[in-house]
């Protein structure tokens, strides 16, 4: 197996993942369902992964998602993310992990995109620490290692990984389970619950693999 | 559930009885499905169809020790939890067993614990994966860019809820071989850099706030009470063979022994050996099993590094055997995997004291704050004739007596960090007293450094008499109740004390009549 071919399926998966906890629109629904179909069907490099089992049943329940359970989804999408009573359900970081503060977990947020050379656009609805937002931004982190790696730039590549250990330990992995117990505790059996759960489950165990990979290039080991 | 079982078994070398197998299974639990399948052992991955993918559990029945890692990174590959998977060598059973009829009845064993211990498994989480990466295997300049093949180990994890590190509890550090935890931000963390996943943490925790998903103390009782249930099995004469998955390929070479073999050897495999401790051993020899072995295999060949513990282990049970009349040979620690010299330690005759009289009543508790091994003592002591009255002094002993010198102010400062409730401070009436069972008491000696009157002792050691007391009181004194709430103030030792440090101070009179709220409030 590549490294480059690892950091792409990582990347697809962080996308289908942060596009599962976006508003649901028909269109993006139905391209989530095609891709969790592919994925499944050809896992590649995701198949030799300890999360693989779980990553699994994820795409197995994006797949049943039949047109009338996706019509569904509306309503309990704004209920649990939107007008969530004490922002329970809150899919922001900020909500997690400085309740009192959130400026300037934001503004943590945005230091690390800008950390990877990235803004947050003027046009972008959702918030920096949007949990769709991070997931997004761990598949850019792992498109630009992949990159490096296809370019033969392993320096490059640590780097890259160094930089998705960093974000994966400090601003994701501290709230993604608990922001997915919260949900399964409101949408128990339900589609944002599975993806909730799916998000919070791949980000860990990829904070194992990234951070233990990154861990033995520092050490030069596998230069 | 779906059991699997390897069709070879049937051969003559192993001599199973499959059909009786199958239906003793069948009656034991409905809800399972049952295969025979014809394959080859050492690919039993082969068997993880589709069908089987959807299973929740599954047990493989086989002839011979498979390649564990490669199943459990298939089973992954296919969508299913590895560590859901039960592996049973039956045909190493098949080699310890004289006759084929004994085999048939040992894989019934064999299959029943595995069916309870698989039951007891609860699923880990990301805590509980660490990464290997092979990255120490010679690489091409192609190669540099390749991701080496990756093994998932399985390591403990700690539930912080349940952990007493913040008593000064210090039992998984100083036992990990590997020095893979320790205290960080006033909680007990592990490095999975260093750990191996030997286990040795898990039964050392005295408060089992550590788990290792595929072999928990529970899925362990489960297995073991399984084993030495008495009756499931008619005639039994069941020893245990504790030994490591990397020793467990060294009984397929056994020849089958003939009809004089002392002991039905049933195996249980773990990560390591240095799991089994003296409560493990002893629990199993006052539940029924003839002898207990453990297959050290070779020093050289040890990953974890636990043989001294383990022989150390060994040499403290049997001088307990030896105190209760019971011939030490019961316990046998195998440091060979040379056919022969295995095949011979394994069906050397017992001694006639070994076989008789070493049944307690009690059930397996693995837990070292539940007293389980105290109990198996005084229950094995009982069948011998009586409690023995010495007390044995080891370094090994899972157990150790409290005693207090002179001084005791009975401030409780000792029973608040015990972690297994062995020392208790309880009011009763005017007095308060201190309290001590000897059968939860594991020696930790987190007591000592608290006790602000240097009062407390304590000697790692197992005493017959301490035990079969139960819980004794050590030291009760009197209260001081406040003149205005009516409020506990402290012992009377207490302020005797506070008198000698404090003599005249014009403070006295009001730490000595009032409690702690009224002393704040005008008088």
């Amino acid at each position: 197996m590549r490294f480059a071919d690892l950091a792409r399926y990582r990347q697809g998966a962080y996308q289908l993942l942060g596009d599962a906890l976006r508003p649901p629109e028909s269109e993006r629904l139905a391209t989530l369902r095609v891709v969790a179909g592919e994925l499944r069907k050809r896992p590649g490099a995701l198949a030799g992964l300890a999360v693989f089992p779980e990553w699994l049943e994820f795409l197995r329940g994006v797949e049943k998602l039949t047109d009338g359970a996706a019509a569904g989804l509306d309503e309990t999408y704004v209920c649990l993310f939107i007008v969530s009573p004490d922002g329970i359900c809150s899919p922001l970081g900020s909500q997690y992990l400085a309740a009192n503060a959130p400026a300037s977990l934001m503004a943590a947020f945005e230091r690390e995109y800008a950390r990877a050379g990235l803004a947050l656009s003027a046009q972008a609805t959702e918030p920096p620490d949007h949990v769709a937002v991070a997931l997004d931004f761990m598949a850019h982190l792992c498109a630009a290692e992949a990159g490096a790696w296809q370019r033969r730039d392993g320096a490059e590549a640590a780097s890259e990984l160094e930089l998705q250990a960093g974000f994966l330990g400090r601003s994701l992995c501290p709230w993604l389970p608990a922001f997915a117990r919260r949900v399964a505790t409101r949408d128990s059996g339900g589609f944002y619950a599975m993806a909730a759960n799916a998000a919070a489950t791949f980000a860990a165990h990829d904070l194992e693999m990234v951070g233990a990979l990154a861990s033995r290039f520092r050490q030069g080991d596998g230069r | 559930m779906i059991v699997t079982l390897c069709r070879d078994l049937q051969r003559p070398d192993c001599g199973l009885d499959l059909a009786a197998l199958s239906g003793w299974l069948a009656e034991r639990d409905s809800e399972i499905e049952i295969r025979i399948k014809a394959g080859p052992c050492d690919r039993p991955e082969r068997w993880l169809d589709r069908k089987g993918a959807r299973a929740d559990r599954l047990l493989f029945g086989l002839c011979a020790a498979a390649d564990r890692g490669e199943l459990q990174a298939r089973a992954r590959r296919r969508g299913f939890d590895p560590l859901a998977i039960e592996l049973i060598n039956l045909g190493a059973m098949c080699r310890l067993a004289p006759t084929g009829a004994e085999a048939t009845r040992g894989a019934q064993k064999l299959l029943g614990a595995a069916l309870d211990r698989s039951r007891a498994y609860q699923a880990g989480g990301p805590e509980n994966i660490k990464p290997v990466f092979d990255f120490d295997r010679e690489v091409s300049r192609r190669s540099l860019f390749t991701l080496p093949p990756i093994r998932w180990k399985i390591v403990p994890s700690i539930r912080h809820e349940a952990c007493a590190v913040e008593r000064g509890c210090r039992a998984c550090a100083t036992t990990c071989p590997h020095t893979a935890l320790g205290r960080a931000d006033g909680r007990m963390v592990l490095d999975k850099a260093q750990c191996t996943g030997c286990g040795a943490c898990v039964s050392a925790c005295p408060v089992a706030a550590i788990d290792l998903p595929g072999a928990s103390l529970a899925q362990i009782e489960a297995q073991l009470s399984a084993l030495l249930a008495p009756g499931e099995v008619p005639g039994s004469r069941s020893g245990i063979l504790f030994l490591c998955h990397r020793c467990a390929p060294s009984l397929d070479r056994l020849p089958r022994p003939g009809a004089e073999s002392p002991v039905d050897w049933l195996p249980v495999e773990l990560p390591c050996l240095g799991m089994v401790t003296p409560a493990w051993i002893l629990q199993s020899l006052s539940m029924g099993a003839a002898a207990v072995g453990l297959l050290a295999g070779r020093r050289e060949k040890c990953r974890f590094g636990q043989r001294e513990t383990i022989g150390e282990r060994v040499d403290y049970c049997q001088t307990v055997l030896q105190a209760l009349g019971a011939s030490p040979d019961a316990l046998r620690m195998i440091d060979t995997i040379d056919e022969i010299a295995l095949a011979d330690a394994l069906r050397r005759p017992l001694a006639p004291a070994a076989l008789s009289g070493l049944t307690g009543d009690a059930g397996f508790d693995l837990r070292p704050d539940r007293g389980g091994t105290a109990t198996a003592l005084l229950g094995m002591a009982r069948t011998r004739g009586g409690t023995p009255e010495h007390a044995i002094e080891h370094a090994q002993s899972p157990l150790g007596v409290v005693t207090l010198r002179p001084g005791c102010t009975a401030c409780g400062a000792c029973a608040a960090v015990c972690p297994t409730g062995a020392l208790a401070r309880e009011h009763d009436g005017a007095d308060v007293a201190l309290s001590f069972d000897g059968a939860r008491c594991t020696a930790c000696g987190m007591c000592v450094p608290v006790c602000p009157e240097n009062a407390v002792h304590v000697d790692r050691k197992t005493d017959f008499g301490v035990l079969a007391r139960g819980r004794q009181t050590l030291h009760r004194d009197q209260t001081v109740r406040c003149e205005k709430c009516g409020d506990v103030v402290a012992t009377q030792a207490l302020l005797e004390r506070f008198r000698a440090i404090l003599g005249d101070d014009p403070a006295m009179p009001v730490i000595t009549r009032y409690c702690e709220a009224c002393r704040a409030l005008p008088l």
